[in-house]
Order: structure tokens, then sequence, then C-alpha cells
């Protein structure tokens, strides 16, 4: 046993407790603007599957409320990397807040545009197969960004990378949605304008899907430090590294990377 | 403000226009690559992609250390803020140019149904065409070159020629041929809104007026 003598913990100035009341405010708003996103996707849902077009100016309401909310959780990131000047995981979490920002804000415009569209094809039958596939793509789509903001709030960068995973259930939805369409054309049950409508609405479900898979991809960033993007420039280096090496005479190429079918935006795992 | 800072700032804008050049090149081959079906492109485009994504990490990591070391106010703060939007919308558009190449398989298929290959073929030239008027406009800084933009004809109505051309398809590849369209349909129809978004952020930038902001998210 050592003679030191204990030395009490400073107390925290006021300027670190109200960067960490801030920074707990901020996490608490983006959570919030998932949750307004997350309520938007069932009542965006109901107007298409029900008709009933009252609830529509609601939702772009709504969405306004989102736009407003957004806007000022990205000011105050900013604002706070400027004046707290954080580190490391902090940093972190504020780069994270402002990419998920962005991802949960284009999920609520995307059921501004499933409402939209309602509009546009009121009236317009829809086969029961179609009414299915709709009301399975918007509970995935739910499901995916519900997930997406649990890892986050849970720092899960198992989940997180698990989301591309789970994402293959929307697109094979759509898959499905493009070949219910064909069907009820061809049959005579769906115009053409209708169609095109429901094709656009299937790729919004979708599109939410993929905005989750970015969220996710910033949760492993914020929990890890890792990037999408750093495959690539990890590529991108090697590949420079190979052109200032002298390749020995019989030496076999060979290749240890290969490239994600999506564009790049899968996680590790 | 220190010089050094300020020698940074314009670096940073230089560098923003380097990748931009980089992403107008991944577009041109994936242009190519529609037009001729050529799959060595495919190749070229994920290589391409790989150097805008290393670009993207480092100028990222550039713009939250002057963030955070600088603590950059007014003009100078709005600008590496617009710098960090551009840089994922570019890197976005690189990503969904390697998605377009990476419907080689179905490029012949496509190019036997010229009723809708030709609408994508239309689309993506609009798309390139726009891109080249955000990219003049961030390289000189200017906001003129961007009233084109208002008077281009909307990319919006060439998606929904696209797919009411996909709907009138028949036959057993109907199916195949209308997903690699609506595919490849999208992948154009995003970027160009994210040259959409990187022109209200120079508007943003040029202007510190925060409407464009709201245009942007609405």
């Amino acid at each position: 046993m050592t003679d030191t003598p204990i030395v009490p913990e400073p107390e925290p100035t006021e300027h670190r407790v109200r960067y960490h009341r801030d920074l707990e405010e901020i996490k608490a708003d983006i959570v919030r603007l998932g949750a307004m996103c997350d309520e938007m996707i069932p009542q965006g849902t109901d107007v298409l599957l029900s008709g009933e077009l009252g609830m529509a100016q609601r939702l772009i309401d709504r969405d306004d409320d989102v736009d407003r909310l957004s806007i000022e959780i990205e000011e105050r990131c900013y604002n706070v990397m400027v004046r707290q000047s954080p580190i490391a995981g902090e940093l972190r979490q504020l780069i994270t807040i402002t990419k998920m920002v962005a991802e949960i804000e284009r999920s609520a415009d995307l059921m501004v545009n499933v409402t939209k569209a309602a509009r546009r094809m009121y009236g317009s039958p829809m086969t029961p197969q179609i009414r299915g596939v709709i009301a399975s793509m918007a509970k995935e789509a739910q499901r995916l960004l519900r997930l997406s903001i649990d890892a986050y709030v849970d720092e899960n960068d198992a989940l997180a990378g698990a989301l591309n995973d789970i994402d293959d259930q929307l697109d094979q939805l759509n898959r499905d949605m493009v070949e219910a369409i064909f069907e009820a054309q061809s049959e005579g049950h769906i115009d053409l304008a209708a169609a095109v409508q429901l094709a656009l609405i299937a790729r919004y479900y979708e599109r939410i899907g993929d905005h989750a898979v970015n969220i996710g991809n910033r949760v492993i960033y914020m929990v890890t430090g890792w990037l999408p993007e750093h495959n690539g420039a990890i590529r991108s280096r090697n590949r420079s590294a190979e052109h200032d090496e002298v390749e020995p005479i019989g030496a076999e190429a060979t290749t240890t990377e290969t490239s994600s079918d999506d564009g790049g935006e899968q996680s590790p795992s | 403000m220190t010089t050094s800072f300020v020698e940074e700032l314009a670096e940073l804008r230089l560098q923003v226009e380097l990748m931009a050049l980089r992403v107008g090149g991944a577009l041109d081959s994936t242009i190519e690559f529609l037009e001729t079906g050529d799959a060595a492109l495919a190749a070229q485009l994920l290589a391409s992609d790989d150097e805008i994504d290393a670009m993207q990490v480092s100028l990222t990591e550039r713009c939250y250390n002057l963030l955070v070391r600088e603590q950059p106010m007014a003009s100078d703060l709005r600008l590496v803020v617009s710098v960090i939007r551009v840089l994922s919308s570019l890197e976005r558009s690189g990503d969904l140019c390697l998605r377009i190449a990476n419907r080689a398989d179905d490029h012949s298929l496509l190019v036997d149904h010229p009723s809708v290959f030709e609408v994508i073929l239309t689309l993506s030239h609009h798309v390139r065409e726009r891109f080249s008027v955000v990219q003049t406009a961030w390289a000189s800084r200017s906001l003129d070159p961007l009233d084109e933009l208002d008077s281009a004809v909307a990319l919006e109505r060439f998606a929904t020629m696209l797919l009411e051309r996909i709907l009138e398809l028949d036959g057993p590849a109907a199916v195949r041929v209308g997903l690699a369209a609506f595919a490849i349909g999208r992948s154009l129809d995003r970027i160009g809104d994210h040259t959409q978004v990187m022109a209200l952020r120079l508007r943003y930038l040029e202007t510190g007026d925060p409407a464009y902001l709201a245009e942007e998210v609405a």
C-alpha cells in the first residue's frame, strides 16, 4: 500500500456542466425526431390504404415540424462543436447526430410523398395482393427505422451492422410489389397512372429502409470509428501502394477486396 | 483569424472542386457504360469510387478538425458546414454511379427494349448537365450559373416517363427489365437530388439565407 494522498476529483466547471446538458438534450431530440418519423409511417400508410384524405394535411404539417427540428438539431450540434471543441467519442456522437438528422428527415419526406401519391390516386382501386404488400412494406420500413434508433440509443454496433441484412426483406417486398403491379395492370385491375404511383410508393418505402441502413452505418462509426467509406479508402491506398512497388516476375495477381453490390453502403459485418 | 486558417479554407474549397471533378468523371464513365455496355468501365468505376471515398474520408476529417480547432464563425462556419454536406452528396453520387455499373448483366436486355432504354439515356444526360452547372457554380463561387437549373427541364418528368414506359412492357422479360430500368432510373434521379442539394448549399453559403436550408429539407 502506498502513501499517495487521495486527491479529490475537481468539481466540473459550469462550462462542462452546460456542455453535457447540451449534449444530453441533443441526444434526446434526435430520438424524438426518430419517434416523430416513426409515427408518420403508419399514419401515411393509413391515408393510402383507407383513402381517408383528412389525415393527409396533418401529416404534411407534421413534416414541417420534423424539418424545423432537423435544422435546429444540426445547428446545435455545430454550435457545440465550435464552442466546446469535443474530442474522440463525444465528437463522433455529434458527427453521427448531424448525419442521422438528414437520414430521418428524408424518411419523413418520403412518407409525405406516400401521402401525396395517395391523393393523386384517390379513387383508384387496389388489388388485395397490392394492399397486402404495401401493408408489409410499411411495417418493415417502420421496424427498420425503429431498430436503427434502438441501435443508436443502445450504442449497439452489432444490431446496427445487421440492418443491411434485415433490409433484404424490404428489398424483396419491393420486387414483389413490382410483380404485383405488372400483374394487376395486365389483367386490367389498375390503369397506367395508378400503376406509376404504386411503383413510386414502393420505392419510397424501400428508401426508408436504405436510410435506416445508413443510420446503422453511422451508429457503427459512433461506436467504433469505422465508416463504410473507409473500405474504399483502404482499397484506394492499397492500389496506390501496388503502383509504387515493382511487381516481381511471375507473381500472380490476387485480389482480396470485393465490391459491395450496393455501391459501397454496406456495413463490415 | 490566422493566415494558415485562411489558407486551409481556400485549400478545402479547392479539394471540393477536385472531388467534384472525380465525381463528374464517374458520371461520364457511367453514361459511357450505359451507351456501350462496356463491362471494363464497371471495374474502372469501382476504382474511381474508392478514390472518391478516400477523398471524402480525408476531407470530412479535415472539416471536423477545423471546426473543433479553429472555432470558425459566421461565413467561415457556413463554409465548413456546407462543405461537409456537399462532400456527403458527392460521395453518394459516386456510390450511385457504381450502383448503375453493377447492372452490367442486364445491359443487353435493356438495349433490347428501346422504349425504356432511350429514356434512361436521356435522363442520364440531363443529370450530367445539371451536375456540370453546379460544378461550375462551385468552382466560380457564383450563383449565376445556377439560374440555368431553374429553367432546365425537371428531372421528375423523365423519371415519370420512364416509369410509364416500364409499365407498358410485356412478355416474360418484363419484370426483369422493369426492375433493372427502375433501379437505374432511381439512381440517376437521386444523383439529380444530390445535385440540387449542392446547389442549395452554395446559395446558402454565398447568401447566408437560412431559407435555402429550409428548402433543402422541404
